[in-house]
């Protein structure tokens, strides 16, 4: 019997449907940057699908949204996220989030990895705050990945993580020892 | 990046993506951490039950928690010389220990997160400091990963020198080893009687000589596990003193079998002996005559059989 492959049991991107014409939106963020993006890769964030939810059952045409919280640079890299992931099935991510190992799928790997430490936090902070369970999932993943094979110094300067004597480096820190 | 300035549930998520020996690691980085790192991997550090120390006896201690099909491996101990430079020092339970990377010596081809291995902590032991460095490393254990069950497992080869932290909380001592036809019994009667009592001993042998001294601390074990081509089974079973015991062979005189559960189902001997399970892949007996010599009750089908089910030990 020939063996069973991995790729059966990792995420596949659903089969790409004939889709009606995409419907862009204008976006803002919290800098002032305007950016445009499909709706069907916006509905990806649990709260910005809210959001749109609420324009068309009133019938109130969409022109754009604002996202107080996500400055232009951070907000740019989400929306190619979610433009990528567009056709996915939400139902994977779902899926995906209660697994021990979670299989982040190359372009999601190469997307995340180029990425600096700080803006991959920033990220995945906004993934946070938009609700989008796969990017958070990815994100996650990517910097648990970062920690392996690190020594105690270079763990403690990839999770800003001060010396026993050194006090926290921002009023929001939590550190003490 | 500053994990601290994380959400809640992003740190969890970051954390639940970790190995344990990187979770390990990183709470010995900082105290914060560990608190941290305790908090929100509650459920998961509290589903680890058994963790075991396995030695080979030489300079190989190594530390894992079994997860089928394989073990995850949490911390090795290796000897260390004192002119060697670690590098980098720890605080682990008041007691500053040094520790080198495993990623030093590894194999670049197979042992890559991807294939899945996972990088663990290799504390150095220096000979003259050992038993504290061990006790101070189960201290953090204790703490880190709660009510866990420990085990020592000594792995046995002939003339080697075993050590057993008897001093540690909490550690059951267990052993096993193959005892091959041109084996010296005396090695292994010398590894009993510098043993403490076990807990469970695995014996795998083609060996059909093999016999142990009656005081042998062989007998006293909690549970024995023997795989034998010729079951001794008048020498293991008349002075097994344990609770348990699993025996397989190929062959036995079933008078002996026979002998034995009389004597057990009196009381006459045996009293510890909760568990007992033969298994003789090349009987010619019938079970039927068997079981009617030792007094099988046989339960009425329409009945609802007791039960009675014992934790293997």
């Amino acid at each position: 019997m020939a063996p069973k492959k991995n790729s059966a049991k990792r995420p596949q991107p659903s089969t790409p449907k004939p889709s009606a014409p995409a419907r862009i939106v204008k976006v803002q963020s919290s800098d002032g940057h305007i950016l445009q993006a499909d709706v069907r890769a916006l509905l990806l964030s649990s709260t910005l699908a809210a959001t749109i939810k609420g324009y068309d059952d009133e019938n109130k045409p969409l022109e754009k949204l604002e996202v107080n919280n996500v400055v232009g640079f951070t907000l740019k890299l989400v929306l190619e996220w979610c433009e990528k992931h567009k056709e996915d099935d939400p139902a994977i991510a779902q899926a995906e989030k209660d697994k021990k190992n979670i299989f982040i799928p190359s372009w999601d790997r190469h997307f995340l990895t180029k990425l600096p430490m700080g803006n991959l936090f920033d990220l995945i902070t906004a993934a946070y705050h938009l609700d989008i369970t796969g990017l958070i999932n990815y994100g996650c993943k990517t910097v648990a990945n970062s920690a392996k094979g690190k020594s105690t110094e270079e763990m403690r300067e990839l999770f800003g993580i001060p010396e026993p004597w050194e006090q926290p480096s921002t009023s929001t820190a939590t550190w003490d020892d | 990046m500053i994990l601290s300035k994380y959400p809640g549930l992003v740190q969890n998520e970051i954390f639940r993506n970790m190995e344990f020996s990187e979770l390990l690691l990183l709470s010995l980085v900082s105290k914060n951490m560990e608190k941290l790192i305790k908090s929100s991997q509650k459920k998961r550090l509290k589903s680890i039950n058994k963790i075991v120390y396995f030695t080979d006896g030489k300079n190989h201690l190594c530390v894992y928690i079994p997860r089928e099909p394989d073990v995850d491996v949490i911390m090795r101990f290796e000897e260390f010389e004192k002119t060697e430079i670690p590098d980098f020092q720890l605080n682990v339970s008041e007691k500053i220990i040094d520790f080198r990377l495993f990623t030093r010596e590894r194999n670049k081809d197979f042992w890559l997160p991807e294939t899945g291995f996972h990088p663990y902590p290799v504390a150095c032991v220096h000979k003259s400091d050992k038993e504290s460095i061990i006790e101070s490393v189960h201290n953090y254990f204790l703490d880190f990963f709660g009510n866990s069950t420990y085990y020592w497992k000594a792995d046995f080869f002939g003339g080697v020198q075993y050590y057993f932290p008897t001093h540690l909380q909490n550690v059951s001592f267990c052993m096993s080893t193959y005892v091959a036809d041109d084996f010296k019994m005396r090695n292994l009667e010398n590894f009993f009687s510098s043993s403490p009592v076990l807990k469970s001993v695995q014996l795998f042998t083609s060996n059909s000589e093999l016999s142990f001294n009656p005081e042998s601390k062989f007998y006293q074990a909690e549970s024995i596990d023997t795989i034998q081509d010729s079951i001794t089974i008048p020498d293991i079973l008349n002075h097994f003193q344990g609770k348990q015991a699993f025996m397989e062979c190929k062959e036995c005189k079933i008078w002996n079998l026979i002998n034995f559960v009389k004597k057990w189902k009196s009381g006459e001997a045996f009293r510890k002996l909760e568990y007992l399970k033969v298994t003789v892949s090349l009987h010619e007996f019938n079970e039927i005559i068997i079981q009617n010599i030792i007094g099988v009750k046989y339960i009425d089908a329409n009945k609802q059989p007791p039960t009675h089910t014992l934790p293997r030990v």
